[in-house]
């Protein structure tokens, strides 16, 4: 491998290693232990549901998917694809709808998998269109 | 490589395969969509670009609108035109080029910014910022995925790729 070449793999390398370390040390924490979490659905029709979950579970998908039929989707690469909170489908080949995640009315740059809680968060799925 | 370059009219031959590779990147994603940020547009991209310069952006011209035709024209969907268009412009940077290795280095560190990218857009359009760091840091595993997958393609398969290029290019 010429010189050139080898200084632009070396470089590369060490970007991929401070972003990975930049990942690493900002990365969401789990929390060990008993949480009470709550749930606030919001439909499509308006109105709205709330669900007081206690559990053990680190992240956010094993604490709604305790309360049967709570959560429904289609597990990929990034985690589960939410399509139906509440008894209520999302589909957004029908209508370009989708169930929006926010954690106290702000949006999360995780999904259900991704998102660790906490004893006390406060969660929202809301209904959303386009 | 440079004697198989095509002329930069856009003849219908050019039209062709320009065409193609925008089908190849569009089917080649779809068939891989099961992987997480993995795919063959980088190596697709760069290939192009290098047999065909400027001519490129046809291509990718025609896999956005694909992408927009098959999954809606959402936010993402203009963020795709900044994307995507920035690595035909590296790539034409890097047009001299003969290295498979110093191509796999371009496509590494496309698959790395890709996601800043694709946020930049998102959140310009949003008009709020709060949250462009916290949403890069949730997704450089993605991130890093995207890097080594588009290293490792581009470094094993722009040769083999590159040959048969030339034998549909080739001038005679």
């Amino acid at each position: 491998m010429k010189k050139k070449q080898l200084v632009a793999v070396l470089v590369f390398l060490a970007v991929m290693l401070s972003v990975f370390l930049i990942w690493f040390f900002n990365r969401p924490d789990s929390h060990p232990g008993q949480k009470d979490i709550t749930l606030d659905v919001f439909h499509g029709d308006g109105t709205s549901a709330s669900f007081n979950i206690s559990t053990s579970s680190d992240n956010l998908r094993g604490a709604l998917e305790q309360i049967d039929g709570l959560l429904a989707g289609e597990d990929s690469a990034y985690g589960l694809m939410v399509f139906t909170v509440d008894g209520e489908t999302a589909d957004w080949d029908r209508d370009q709808s989708w169930w929006c995640l926010t954690k106290g009315g702000e949006w999360l740059d995780t999904g259900v998998d991704d998102t660790m809680i906490e004893d006390g968060d406060h969660y929202e799925f809301t209904y959303t269109i386009g | 490589m440079n004697s198989h370059i095509p002329s930069d009219k856009l003849s219908v031959r050019n039209l062709c395969i320009l065409s193609l590779m925008a089908a190849l990147m569009f089917s080649t994603k779809l068939t891989l969509s099961s992987l997480p940020n993995i795919n063959l547009n980088a190596l697709f991209i760069i290939l192009t670009t290098v047999f065909f310069g400027w001519q490129a952006l046809y291509t990718v011209g025609v896999y956005i609108m694909l992408e927009g035709f098959f999954y809606g024209f959402g936010i993402w969907w203009i963020s795709y035109l900044l994307v995507w268009p920035t690595l035909v412009l590296a790539a034409m940077g890097l047009r001299w080029n003969r290295s498979p290795v110093i191509w796999a280095v371009l496509a590494g560190v496309y698959g790395l910014v890709f996601g800043p990218l694709m946020y930049l857009v998102y959140f310009t359009v949003s008009g709020s910022w709060s949250g462009f760091l916290p949403m890069w840091i949730a997704g450089i595993p993605y991130d890093l995925i995207h890097a080594v997958s588009n290293f490792l393609t581009v470094l094993f398969l722009f040769s083999p790729l590159s040959k048969v290029i030339s034998s549909f290019t080739v001038q005679k």
